[in-house]
Order: C-alpha cells, then structure tokens, then sequence
C-alpha cells in the first residue's frame, strides 16, 4: 500500500493509520516504537505534507524514537522510511509477535474495512481543522478541499454551498419561501457564514467570489458562492483549494445550529462544493455539449446533495464537551487552553455532520452480522433521562442493520461506525440523517406515558438509518428528486416497522389503539390536494407538498409496485439497484432502467402513470344487481357487476365476487376503461363484492368505495355498543356538571 | 358518628331507594341510545366493506383517513346532534336534583310521583345553583393553570424527563383535587339548598362554604371515602376490560353487560356522594351556618 499524497485515489488516510496505531499504543505498554514497524510493514510512505500532521496528532510517533529521529532530520518520505527501516530492524524479534498479536485485534481488522479500496469515486475530499466558541456561537475554520475535475470537461469556475446563509437576513431564499416562519430571526438566533480567504493551486481567489442564485436570481440570497477560476480545472486534474471560513451558527433551525447553553449540532456546517455533474449523468442528457453544475440554493423544502470523498476533520471544542460525528473518532487531544481536539474520519461519505452537546449521556453496543461476522459498532449519544429509549435505540438500529443486510446483502451497511444522537429536547434536531450519523426522534413523555407503546423512538431510527442506504450510500439528488430517498426510506420504514412490530401495530399498540406506519403516511397523501407528479424539481413545491410526494405518495408507489409484481421480484429490484447505484448518483430514469431489466418486462406503464403523472388511483363498485330467473329451476339468478374507474391511474386491479352459496371468483380486469362489467348466471345472487380485495394498491385514495357487501353484524354490533358505552360515559361525566 | 358510619348509612338509604338509580339509568341509557341512533348509518357503512373483518379484532385507524373523507359531514352532524342531547342531559339532572334529594333525605321509600314533584318544585333553585357553579368551575379550572401548572411546569422544564413526568403527575392530581374541592363545595350548596328550603343559590353556596370550612377535615374525610370507592370502580373496570378479549359476539355481549354494570355503579356513586354527604350535613347539630356573616365567623361555631 503506498500512500504518497493526499490527493492519492488510493489514499489510506494518514489520520487512519494514526487511528490503528494509537489503538494499538493504548493497548500495550512500551509499544510506542512499533508504530514505525507497522507502518513498514504495510509499506507506507509517508509523504512530507503529512510528517507534521503525524507529529501533531499522534503522541506515539513524536515520542517513539523513530519519530525524534524524523523530527530532527525534518526531513522527506525517504528520511521517515529509512528511520522505520532502522527502527524495525534493531527492534525485530518484539515487533514482530508485537504485530502479530495487534494485526489479529479487533481495532485492527475493523481498521482493514474502512476500507481497502475506495468505495466511491472520491471526488470531494476534506481536510477541516475547525474551532468552536461555545459564548460567541462562532465556528472559524480552515479546509483543504481536494476536489477531482472527474467530467471531460474544462470547468471555469467552482460553487459552494453557504448554507448557514439561509438565515442571514430575512429576505433569503429560504427566508421567502417560509412565508413568515422565520424563528431565527430574533436576537442571536441569526446565522451565517463566510469564505474569508480562499486560494486554488496555492493562488488567491479571494476576490475571484461571487454569490450567485442559480435557481431564483434572488440577489439577497448567499447561499451559493462561485468561484472564478484564474486557470480553469482541467478533465482529470484534482484542484487543490484552500479556504478559511467564520461562521455565526444560527439558533436550531432546519436541524443545524445551538440550542440552549451547551447544545450544538453542526450540519451543514461548512462552505460545501457542489455536484459538477458531467454529461449523461442524472438528468444531464448524455449527448451534451458540457456537463454544469448542480449546486442549488437553500430552500426549506429541499435537503442535500454532494460527492463522495474523504472527511479527515479536527474539531476542537471546551473540554466539557462531548463529540459525535459522522465516521469514527479515533483521538481526542486536551489542549493548554481549555480546549480539546477530537479527531474524526470517514471515508465514502457525501456529508459530514457533528455534535457538542455537554449533558450527552453515551452508550455504546454493536452489531454483528451472524453471516459475515461483519461488526458495526453503533455509539449513542443520550440525553439524560431518556434512559427509557436506549434499548429501543439500540433494538431498532441492530434489527434494521440486520434487515437490510438480509434484504440488500451482506454488508449492506459497510461502515465500522454508527452514530445515534438523541437530541436535546425542543433543540428540533430529531429526527434526520448524515452519512453515518442519525438523529433519533423522542417525544419522551408520550413514549413514556405509553409505556414506550409508541414507538417513535423505533420508527424514526429505522427512517433514518434507512436512509443511510437511500441517500447515504444511492445518493440521490434530494434538491431535485427527494422522492427517491424519502419516499424508498418511507417504503423501508413501513415495511420493517411491520416486520418487526406487527403489520398494524407499528407505530402504536396502546389501550386498544393500533396504528401502523403505513397510517401516518397515507392520510396525508389521501387529504393532500398535492398529489402531483414527480417530474418538477422538489424547490418548486411548497413544503408540505413536497413531503407529500416525496414521503407518502413514493412510499404507496412502492408498496403498491411490491404487491403488484411480488415481493420476491420487487426486493430483486431493490437490490440490483442499491448494488448498482450505491456510492453513487442516480436519478428516477436510472432506477426505471433497472425495474424494467430485473422484472424483466417493461413497467414503464406504472411508472409513466405514477412518477410522470398527476392522476389519482380510485377503482369502486359501482353497482351489483341480481335477477331471479323465475322461468328456471333451482333459483337461477342472472348477476352483473359494474366496477368504476374514478382516478385517471389505470392499474391492472382483481376483483373478488362472493356469491350467496358461498363461492367465489376472482375476476382480473386491467382497469383500462372507465367501467367494467362481469355477468354471471348461477344458483346464487351475489352477496359481495371487493375490488383489490388483497390491498395491493395502497395508492387507492378511496378504499371505502371498493366494497359492496352486507353490513357485517358482529362489527355492527360491536362498534354501535361501544359508541354507545362512550355515549354514557360522556353523559355520566357530564352530569358533574349538574 | 365518624366518615365511614355515613358513608354506610347513605349505601344503605340508597339501597332502600334504589328505584332512584333505575330513574337515572333509564335516562342515562335513552339520552345514550338518541345519540348513538345518528352513528349507525356510519357504522354501518364501515361494516359493510372489505375492513369489517379487521374491526373485530381491534380499532385500526388505518381505514380512518378513507372513512373520514366520506362520512367526515354525517360524523360532524351526528356529534352535533349529540351535543344537543348532552347539553339535554345536564339540564334534566339538574331537574332531578331536587327529587334525589327528596328521596335520600327520607329513609322511606319515595314514588316516581313525589320524585318527579320534588325535583319541578326545586328545579329554578338548582338550576340557579348550577348557573352559579360554572363560573366557579372556570375560576377553579384558572386557579389550577396559573397556580399550579404553570409553576410546576417551569420546575419540569430544568428537570430531567423522568423527574418532569411525575412533577405533571403531581399537578394532574393537584388539579384533580382542586376540581373535587369545587364538586364538594357545590355538592353541600345542594345540600344546604334542599336541606333548609332556601330561595338563595349564593347564600346557600356560602353557607355551604362555611360548613365545610368549619367541618373541612370531616368533609373531606367523607368526600375522600366516595372519591376512592370511585376510583378503584373505575381501576376495575379498566382492568376487567383489558383482560376480555372482544373477538366473539359472546365476548361483545358479555362486555357489554360489564359496562352496563359499571355505568350504574358510577351513577350509585353520583348519589352517594349525595347520600352521604346529606347525611353528614343533617348529623352536625343546629345551627347551621345560613349567611356570609356566618362564613367569617365560622370558625367560633362550636
């Protein structure tokens, strides 16, 4: 393995071998100067940039003899590799079991998983030193981004994210768009953030920024920065760009920001290039002239989208706060001034997000797949006296790994770490997903008024860990097409929530209530006026439309998909997708491509309906009529059934047919006309009739209209003595008043 | 005679007079039944689809949405209509008052007759009364946001979740208190009314003010024996509930009849706080408290 420069595609990061060495360090005692063994051993070559890095980070090397050497020398890779060299040979025989002891360690082969090869094409790769100050609620920091030109094309300029700038005034993008709901802007509740000082190749672009606003032209927004390069980035060429950034961190809003005295949760932290898209990927038509950019303001109905690289980061905080973050943290550094460095790592990853939080209770458990024997440690941060969740915490997250790699794979979930932060109650941080790192959602006293009998704390980790596959790894574009991470993460949420907590209790299971998952979607999409096609940018839509089609219209799609071509071929969709997309990023065409290859035939009938249309799935009864045939024996009845298409959606629907001896038939009718009737001539009059009698179609926005049948007695009975118990009840409780 | 000796003599007065809690059923029962009658079409529509079998097993609010975009209008109406018969409800109680105190103030058996007279000739004074309790009711329902909520809310919120639960439970309970305490208040306003014929709504509430806070311990002693037997009536049949499963139209059935069961122990209740309460006013020897002035001096009354 050779790692001779950062911008080294086959880079194993120098902060992760410092990881495995440090491991290693606190394990045995007197083996600080195997650190040079190993690293000879595994070939490294440790390039100049990185010599002080090491020296910096990682006390084991500066204090090993080899690294004094290496200090005094300051010298080049092939100074450090001769010291180890001379370091492992006066010391062989001790390394040497030394090594083979620690190379069988858990440290060390979780260390082999993050990760041999590159999981993804790593074009936006960070090294972040940032500092927080708690008082002031400012972040300064500095980043070295090595961004990879990976287009054909020669690009001219570069464009950041500035999120934080959303809630720099009242007049931003995101400001409009809320209409009013605009929390921060009160006291210290602003925030924003600024590239103070930028340079590419080691030249000052500082002057050569601009804030643009490439999806409305609204010149108050700064949420996007562009960059003019004084030298365009070359195809192929890795552009190397320095920049400072200060940043106000705005009161909690949209998940990212302080709350309280000793709360912080940064997402969306830092200044974030976008996504140079080249031609044929996503949406850019394959025969384009040049690929653009797809680097979209700040919008409050849209979330996120970047590329995959490698997150080296140095948080320094007060020391009494405790850090999650995404990837792992390996160290932790005290500092003269009452600070503290923690040093994080995470490797394929398109976001890296973090906590502060100085009352966080954490936990830890892992789980392992009984398969592969592959360990996911999973770390929680807790708030104190959520005690009550952790189990629930720790069950769902291990259950929906195990899920998942039951459903996608093995090793679906390749990362070693998990990290859940359970929010600071009112910090309105619950319930969202960072590569790696999921926010949990607990509406504690409900939970605990029912007895954890609702289970939100369930539902939400596994939403959010499922998005650690739909988003995290098949990362699609959430500005443009969130239905294709919200809506396949809904359709997991649902379908795992059953698996595990039963198809109709879910979600609640408490005093006679039962709720599924599936519930607290399909109302929203049945009442919503927005169950509009998919084929708009998801900005367009107002917030709650767009979760409407993102969360609740997508999710039925799916789940009516499942039910119509079967699970066993669905889930073989399902993961020829994820396996083919994942640690990359697709667009709805390419997840149509691969249904339509998997299944084998084309399902662009459903597909051209529900994702490029408007219409609406509505099949009915109609009517049922039976007539005695007096003139022939055996009372012989001449039946018809009229079953109704209302929505414009045409699905191939069953209808079942119950006749008054008891049998029945099931009738198949494409759904294609407008009306269909079935005739029947038979010693029985129909008694029933049911259309999608199995609930294949969920997307159905009537199901009351799909039966004709008669009432049932005992539901008739059950349900008018209990309407009437309640009704004196009530009348008993009234009469307090008297 | 201590709290427990009128708590078993009004059981037993009620008993002698049973009739009384068969009057109030019946009523309780026929109000119940006028509004049910608008909900069956409603549930009829939901029993005559494909779901029915499902809502044997259990209320899925999975069908709700659909059920509700189609009969949400007829739901709406039904409920209105349903106002109307509860409102109803408490206005004919209020009636009743006087002929349920008829009948426990005598341990002779009363017909339906002198029930029904008792109650038309007291009916303008307790509906007086009952005017009167609701602003009280506001100002008690004030009383428990402001000084007791709010307060133990703002404790809660720098508590942990665990701790800030049973701070709300503490309040729930302080309020529930608080609400008997005006239920006990009034209740003796009742009392006082009938028990000396008076015209005054207000001055029967002050003197019944006065009694209690001249008796408070034994007041409240008595008041808390009916509160408990109350409350473990509903503890058990809570559990009772739990426990039957309701799958079989035998299980519906015999539900049913545990239900019918309980609604009139809690109306037995409702008259025994009276019973016992009357007994207990009608036990303290004359004079009894009979204005404002008494309410500031009735701490000297022996």
């Amino acid at each position: 393995m050779v790692v001779n420069s950062p911008s080294n595609e086959r880079l194993f990061s120098t902060a992760y071998q410092i990881a495995i060495l440090e491991n290693i360090s606190t394990k045995v005692k007197g083996f600080n100067k195997s650190a040079g063994f190993l690293l000879h051993l595994l070939d490294f070559r440790v390039s100049k940039p990185y010599l002080s890095q090491i020296q910096n980070s990682c006390p084991l090397v500066r204090q090993s003899a080899c690294a004094k050497r290496c200090h005094s020398a300051r010298s080049s890779s092939k100074t450090i590799e001769y010291q180890l060299k001379l370091l492992c040979m006066q010391n062989f025989k001790r390394l040497f079991f030394a090594f083979l002891f620690f190379a069988f360690s858990p440290a060390f082969l979780v260390a082999q998983t993050m990760f041999a090869e590159p999981l993804s094409d790593r074009i936006a790769n960070y090294t972040i030193a940032v500092t927080l100050d708690d008082s002031a609620r400012v972040l300064d920091g500095r980043i070295t981004l090595r961004w990879k030109n990976a287009s054909t094309d020669t690009v001219p300029d570069l464009r950041f994210h500035l999120y934080f700038n959303a809630f720099k005034n009242n007049q931003s993008t995101f400001a409009l768009e809320s209409k009013g709901d605009m929390p921060w802007k009160v006291g210290d509740a602003w925030g924003w953030t600024e590239i103070t000082a930028l340079s590419v190749r080691g030249q000052d672009h500082t002057g050569r920024m601009q804030h643009i606003a490439p999806d409305d032209g609204n010149a108050d927004d700064q949420t996007v920065v562009q960059v003019l390069l004084s030298n365009p980035a070359l195809p192929g060429e890795t552009l190397e760009i320095d920049y400072d950034f200060h940043a106000k961190i705005p009161r909690n809003h949209t998940r990212t920001g302080w709350w309280g005295d000793d709360f912080f949760f940064m997402v969306q932290w830092f200044p974030k290039i976008g996504v140079y898209e080249k031609p044929g990927m996503r949406l850019v038509p394959a025969d384009a002239e040049r690929g653009r950019w797809n680097c979209h303001q700040f919008h409050p109905s849209t979330e996120f989208y970047a590329d995959f690289g490698v997150y080296d980061v140095q948080i320094t905080v007060p020391t009494h706060y405790k850090v999650a973050s995404s990837g792992i943290i390996h160290r932790e550094r005290l500092n003269s001034d009452h600070t503290k460095t923690v040093f994080a790592y995470a490797e394929d990853v398109h976001d890296f997000a973090w906590l502060a939080d100085a009352s966080v209770q954490e936990f830890e458990d892992s789980y392992q797949n009984p398969r592969s024997g592959q360990i996911v440690n999973i770390r929680l941060m807790l708030q104190p006296g959520h005690e009550l969740a952790e189990q629930a915490y720790f069950e769902s997250a291990k259950a929906t790994l195990r899920y998942f790699d039951d459903w996608l794979g093995d090793g679906a979930y390749p990362y070693p770490q998990l990290t859940i932060v359970d929010p600071q109650p009112g910090s309105g941080a619950g319930g969202m997903e960072y590569p790696t790192l999921i926010t949990g959602g607990v509406f504690y006293p409900l939970s605990w008024w029912t007895n954890n009998k609702l289970r939100i704390v369930e539902i939400v980790t596994i939403h959010e860990l499922a998005h650690q596959f739909w988003q995290g790894m098949v990362a699609s574009n959430e500005f443009e097409e969130a239905f294709l991470d919200e809506g396949f993460t809904t359709y997991s949420e649902n379908r795992i929530g059953e698996a595990l907590y039963g198809s109709k209790t879910s979600l609640l299971d408490f005093g006679g209530l039962k709720i599924s998952g599936e519930f607290a979607r399909r109302p929203a999409y049945v009442h919503s006026h927005g169950k509009s096609d998919a084929t708009l940018e998801q900005f367009t839509f107002e917030v709650d439309e767009s979760r409407n089609l993102a969360y609740n219209k997508w999710s039925l799609a799916l789940k009516t998909l499942e039910r119509m071509i079967g699970r066993q071929k669905f889930d073989a969709i399902l993961r020829n997708y994820f396996q083919r997309w994942r640690f990359k990023h697709p667009a709805k065409y390419d997840f149509i491509a691969v249904a339509n290859e998997v299944n084998g035939e084309s399902l662009d009938w459903f597909f051209d309906q529900i994702i490029f249309g408007d219409g609406v799935v509505d099949f009915a009864v109609a009517s049922v009529q039976n007539r005695l045939q007096e003139e022939l024996a055996d009372n012989q009845y001449n039946s018809e059934v009229t079953v109704r298409r209302i929505g414009d959606v045409m699905l191939p629907v069953e209808v079942l047919v119950g006749f008054s001896d008891g049998s029945e038939v099931l009738e198949k009718w494409d759904g294609k006309a407008r009306t269909h009737k079935f005739h029947y001539s038979r010693p029985a009059r129909i008694t029933r009739v049911v259309v999608d009698p199995e609930l294949k179609i969920p997307l159905d926005v009537n199901l009351m209209n799909n039966s004709q049948m008669p009432a049932n007695q005992h539901v008739m009975q059950k349900y008018l003595l209990k309407w009437l118990f309640w009704m004196q009840s009530t009348l008993a409780l009234l009469s307090v008043l008297s | 005679m201590n709290a427990r000796s009128h708590f078993s003599e009004a059981q037993k007065n009620i008993f002698r007079n049973r009739a009384v809690i068969g009057y109030l059923y019946l009523i309780n029962l026929l109000l119940a039944i006028a509004m049910t009658l608008p909900m069956v079409s409603n549930i009829e529509a939901l029993a005559s689809t494909a779901f029915a079998k499902d809502l044997i097993d259990g209320f899925f609010l999975d069908y709700l949405p659909d059920y509700w975009q189609i009969y949400s209008p007829a739901f709406a109406t039904a409920m209105r209509f349903s106002l109307s018969f509860a409102a109803l409800y408490v206005i004919i109680n209020v009636f009743l008052m006087g002929g349920i105190f008829a009948t426990i103030a005598h341990s002779a058996t009363e017909g339906i007759r002198e029930f029904l007279y008792a109650s038309a000739t007291f009916f303008g004074r307790y509906f007086r009364l009952f005017l009167l309790a609701l602003p009280f009711l506001v100002l008690f329902l004030v009383s428990f946001a402001l000084g007791i909520l709010a307060p133990l809310s703002s404790i809660a919120e720098s508590l942990q979740p665990d701790s800030a639960n049973r701070i709300y439970i503490i309040a729930l309970v302080l309020g529930f208190l608080l609400l008997n305490a005006w239920g006990m208040l009034f209740d003796y306003s009742k009392i006082v009314l009938f028990a000396q014929n008076r015209k005054s709504a207000f001055k029967s509430f002050l003197s019944a003010t006065a009694f209690v806070l001249k008796n408070v311990l034994k007041c409240s002693r008595l008041y808390l024996i009916n509160l408990t037997i109350l409350c473990l009536l509903f503890i058990s049949y809570f559990a009772l509930e739990s426990t039957i499963p309701n799958t079989t139209l035998l299980q519906t059935f015999g539900l049913f009849v545990i239900q019918q069961i309980f609604i009139v122990a809690r109306l037995w209740m409702k008259v025994s706080f009276f019973a016992s309460q009357h007994h207990f006013y009608t036990y303290v020897p004359e004079p009894k408290t009979s204005g404002l002035r008494e309410l500031f001096t009735s701490a000297q009354r022996p």
